[in-house]
């Protein structure tokens, strides 16, 4: 029977949860914006970094290859396809080798072309310039696309506009065939596309390749075995959060599925069962409620870490139901359990806190979702559980109790394990001769090396630069940027000679600085001059005397036409390039000067600082983000540090006592520090996953210390705390232990720390377990439960 | 003989024989199927040409001379020897162009108004009637031994630039080609008769 008294908390409960599941379900939203994640920067350029990983066009690329079908059904499928993606509305520039400027965009570059021409300068006027031009523009006219040359033949004799294109069009391009871009072999044709969406936004990415394979298949019915290839930053994310959510899916279910087989044969009871996960789905919804309204959003990879950040919180009913004597209710059970159950839960609580404070937004969520969902999971398990499970029978004694009881009790001989792992630990530690922390990113990535592989194929076939080095010029505004990326030009085509850059992509190449212009302006010749070198030019050849005449007065009008400025690019294709390049960032103006083939990294910082001009920077897109990270990791384990600090100091007040809290101290620190050791004999190397999997150790470690230190009366309570124990550490062990068999480097890496950890804090806290002979911890509530 | 035409495997005597002889048995109707079929079945042909360029940028025509080589079924290649050397090389969906300076090649699915012209005399050498039609109104008259095929673009881009083209032969040889755009340029080209 459930009493009036005990009724309260179980209304109370139910309506939480529907009131935390509607909050869910209306009001919080799930983002994926992984720039929570990232650190802000400390400088203008890790700004720009960040800014550019997040959003910039670099990263929102991506390559397309098709093969496996003649060349002529391919360059058609290219065809098809680039319309397909042009007519959605997901992509801002497609390009598949067809570039064909809109009528709009060509007209501007017409008539801006004096100003836009590269290299033009006075002897493109001369007698002896113009009569070559005229001669080569009579073989256009006598050609078989000279009716589309012809027209604007008599404006652009000296071929102006096409200079303008070729500088517009970029690098080297791959071969085209049949109009459209092809590998080298001609066995792959290749087209790059833009999103419009962020690269932060892996739902958008996401849909965004969806587009493109559904397009695709569109475009190429099954008859045609072509075959579609995809790569570019958004691609490997993408698929890298699928991976990985597909495999933790998948783990966890099996994981569960095991959990939930090992904690039947131990309670025999379906309901048992039940009631072991009430507790940590009540914490999870709380958590995500909490944090959704606290921040009115929450990230999705908080969700996907703080379950596991919490997962100590399936340990709870495990204790409830372990520790139940015979004549017990489990209302009577959770009194007697509590104080410890509490001091575990606030200690773990409060070790999360530190995160609260962080300066990102992320550790943040985590830290909250942490202390939100371990509350409550404690709460229900305190005052909820119990009247749920109140109509269950007391298990009965499991014949292997006596055994752990008894394996128990030897450990205790190992009194001394865990200051000398702590010892050895720190002395090993001391003198490791390598780093402990993996420092380079991409060995976390899931992206299988082939595909890496065939990433860095597609982009030396498209020219494409690899995006991973570029020199970030800095202006007070756009002029000055444009001016000082022409400033550097030279030096860079020096590189190229030099083999040190295979090429680069300025962009004062597109639009060229107010003071080149005027100087181009300055070198087109007066009236009279032209006309007369223009007369000279003609002599001989049959072009009617005025025939020209629309090219003098282009030139005329140029010598006075207002310069060019970013602003008269807006809306246009050409702007999205130029505005990708060149741009406001940080109060200042940018300039981005993306290199290609970089040989020699050394050369160019060098260079860089040594240029005697700090607005600019040679930027290894790679290494900064890996120094930018490792710095968000020092910031992550500086507060874990606070944390650990304020654990003892919680442990030291509530045990009332140095001893007993060191008692429950060493036990954990040392399965941290063994753990940590572990993991770097196994030659992993640390990562910021490992060090979330620890918190959980720690979590974890603290309940069974606190739990092996309770004051019992008898041999037969301290044989329920031991078995509790055991089934906490089997149940932990079976999770993690499935997760660690996992090829995903994150997965693995939280799996093996958790199962290094979990194994040796049961050890170790075993080892430092209260004798039931003894005088046991002192401290409030530590008598049994009694008011 | 115009467009001297020189047989495949066979040499030109073999081939010529075997035709004479199909004519018989086809009978003696004689239509646009027919020439087709007929111009279908050469497979290398040689001359020499002149082209005379009249335009409004020109105060007198433009004359050039040159070869023109045409391999079954889709290479053309039209040489200039003067006023100025310079080579194209239609192949498959590939236009080359050439001279002393410069070679670039462009793509004919690209400039359709290109491919038009192209293949009012590509696809009327190799007989392709499908492919003529699908760019062109097609006319033909007079008889085997002096006909004359005009086309009239059917796409509006062509049109716009293109106003007709007209083909005149004798039985597998073509002699003269005249092309009309919109504005009034125009062009003729003679084929001459010895490749020398």
């Amino acid at each position: 029977m459930i009493g009036v008294r005990n009724r309260l908390p179980i209304v109370l409960w139910a309506a939480l949860v529907v009131l935390a599941t509607w909050l869910i379900y209306s009001q919080v939203r799930v983002v994926t914006d992984l720039a929570l994640f990232l650190p802000r920067g400390a400088t203008p350029v890790e700004r720009l970094l960040v800014k550019q990983l997040r959003e910039g066009p670099a990263s929102r690329l991506i390559l397309i290859a098709l093969q496996g079908a003649p060349s002529e059904t391919l360059a058609r499928v290219s065809a098809d396809l680039a319309q397909r993606l042009q007519a959605g509305n997901l992509f801002g520039y497609v390009n598949n080798g067809d570039a064909s400027w809109s009528l709009r965009e060509q007209e501007l570059l017409l008539n801006n072309r004096y100003l836009l021409s590269p290299g033009l300068t006075r002897e493109r006027f001369t007698t002896q310039a113009l009569r070559s031009a005229l001669e080569a523009r009579l073989r256009d006219l006598a050609s078989p696309s000279g009716a589309l040359e012809k027209r604007l033949l008599p404006r652009d004799p000296t071929g102006e506009l096409k200079q303008v294109l070729q500088a517009w069009a970029g690098g080297p391009s791959p071969l085209r065939k049949h109009g459209v871009w092809f590998s080298a072999d001609g066995g792959r044709v290749m087209l790059v596309a833009e999103t419009r969406a962020p690269a932060f936004d892996l739902d958008a990415q996401a849909q965004a390749l969806a587009y493109i394979r559904q397009a695709f298949s569109a475009a190429a019915p099954d008859s045609e075995s072509v075959s579609l290839m995809l790569s570019g930053p958004a691609v490997f994310a993408v698929e890298a959060r699928d991976t990985i959510r597909g495999e933790a899916w998948r783990l966890s279910l099996l994981a569960t599925g095991l959990v939930a087989l090992f904690l039947f044969l131990v309670y025999r009871s379906f309901k048992a069962l039940l009631f072991c996960g009430i507790p940590l789905l009540s914490g999870i919804l709380a958590a995500v409620a909490g944090v959704g309204l606290f921040f009115g959003s929450i990230h999705g990879i908080t969700v996907a870490f703080g379950i596991t950040l919490i997962g100590v919180a399936v340990d709870y009913p495990i204790h409830l139901f372990s520790h139940r004597k015979p004549s017990e209710t489990p209302v009577r059970t959770a009194a007697r359990i509590w104080p410890t159950l509490r001091l575990g839960a606030l200690t773990t609580a409060l070790g999360y806190t530190a995160m609260l404070f962080s300066g990102f937004q992320g550790l943040s969520q985590l830290g909250l979702f942490a202390i939100v969902g371990l509350i409550t999971a404690a709460v229900v398990t305190r005052w909820v559980l119990p009247v749920l499970a109140s109509e269950t029978k007391p298990q009965a004694a499991l014949p292997w109790e006596r055994q752990v009881s008894l394996t128990v009790t030897r450990l205790r001989r190992l009194y001394w394990l865990p200051v000398a792992l702590i010892a050895a630990g720190l002395l090993y530690l001391v003198f490791l001769d390598r780093s402990p922390w993996e420092t380079d990113l991409a060995n976390l990535s899931p992206v299988p090396a082939d595909r890496k592989a065939l990433d860095r194929e597609l982009r030396a076939e498209l020219g494409v630069p690899d995006v991973t080095r570029l020199l970030v010029v800095y202006g007070d505004n756009a002029e000055d940027a444009l001016q000082r990326s022409e400033g550097i030009t030279g030096p860079l085509k020096d590189f190229i000679r030099r083999g040190i850059i295979a090429g680069f992509y300025a962009p004062s190449r597109y639009l060229p600085s107010k003071t080149t212009q005027r100087q181009r302006q300055a070198a087109l010749p007066t009236e009279s001059a032209l006309r007369r070198a223009l007369r000279q030019a003609m002599q001989g050849l049959p072009f009617r005397q005025d025939a020209f005449e629309p090219f003098v007065t282009d030139v005329i009008a140029a010598r006075s036409r207002p310069l060019l400025a970013p602003d008269d690019f807006k809306n246009t294709g050409l702007g999205l390039r130029l505005g990708s390049l060149l741009f406001r960032h940080d109060g200042r103006w940018v300039a981005l000067i993306p290199l290609r083939g970089v040989t020699d990294d050394a050369a160019l910082t060098e260079w860089a600082s040594g240029l005697n001009n700090p607005g600019v920077r040679y930027l290894n897109v790679k290494a900064a983000t890996n120094r930018l990270v490792n710095r968000y990791r020092d910031e992550a384990l500086t507060l874990f540090a606070w944390g650990a600090g304020a654990i003892a100091l919680l442990l030291i007040l509530g045990l009332r006592s140095v001893t007993a809290a060191l008692r429950v101290l060493l036990p954990v620190g040392a399965a941290v520090i063994g753990g940590i050791v572990l993991l770097l004999v196994l030659d992993q190397r640390l990562s910021l996953f490992h060090l979330a999997a620890l918190l959980l150790v720690v979590g974890i470690g603290l309940d069974y210390a606190l739990f092996f230190n309770r004051v019992s009366r008898d041999g037969a309570e301290q044989a329920q705390t031991a078995k509790a124990v055991v089934v906490c550490g089997v149940t932990t062990a079976l999770v993690f232990g499935i997760l660690a068999t996992s090829q995903i480097p994150v997965l693995n890496a939280i799996g093996t720390t958790l199962i290094a950890g979990v194994l040796l804090c049961l050890v170790l806290t075993a080892a430092l377990s209260r004798d039931p002979g003894s005088d046991g911890l002192p401290g409030r509530g530590y008598t049994g439960g009694r008011p | 003989m115009l467009f001297c035409l020189l047989g495949s495997a066979g040499g030109p005597m073999t081939w010529v024989v075997a035709d004479e002889t199909a004519e018989v048995i086809e009978g003696r109707a004689w239509d646009l199927a027919r020439l087709m079929r007929e111009l279908g079945r050469v497979s290398e042909a040689y001359a020499r040409f002149t082209e005379e360029k009249y335009s409004s940028l020109l105060e007198e025509p433009l004359i050039l001379t040159g070869t023109l080589r045409y391999n079954a079924p889709t290479r053309v290649e039209k040489d200039i020897r003067s006023p100025f050397k310079e080579r194209y090389v239609v192949e498959g969906d590939t236009l080359l162009i050439e001279n002393s300076e410069s070679e670039r090649t462009l793509s004919l699915r690209k400039y359709p108004m290109v491919w038009g012209l192209v293949e009012s005399f590509r696809a009327t050498l190799s007989g392709d009637l499908a492919t003529l039609q699908s760019f062109y109104e097609t006319r033909l008259s007079g008889d085997r031994n002096n006909w004359r095929l005009e086309l009239v673009p059917r796409d509006e881009d062509l049109g716009a630039s293109l106003e007709s083209v007209h083909i005149e032969g004798s039985g597998k040889q073509i002699t003269r080609i005249d092309i009309r755009e919109v504005g009034g340029d125009r062009s003729r080209i003679t084929i001459h008769p010895d490749p020398s």
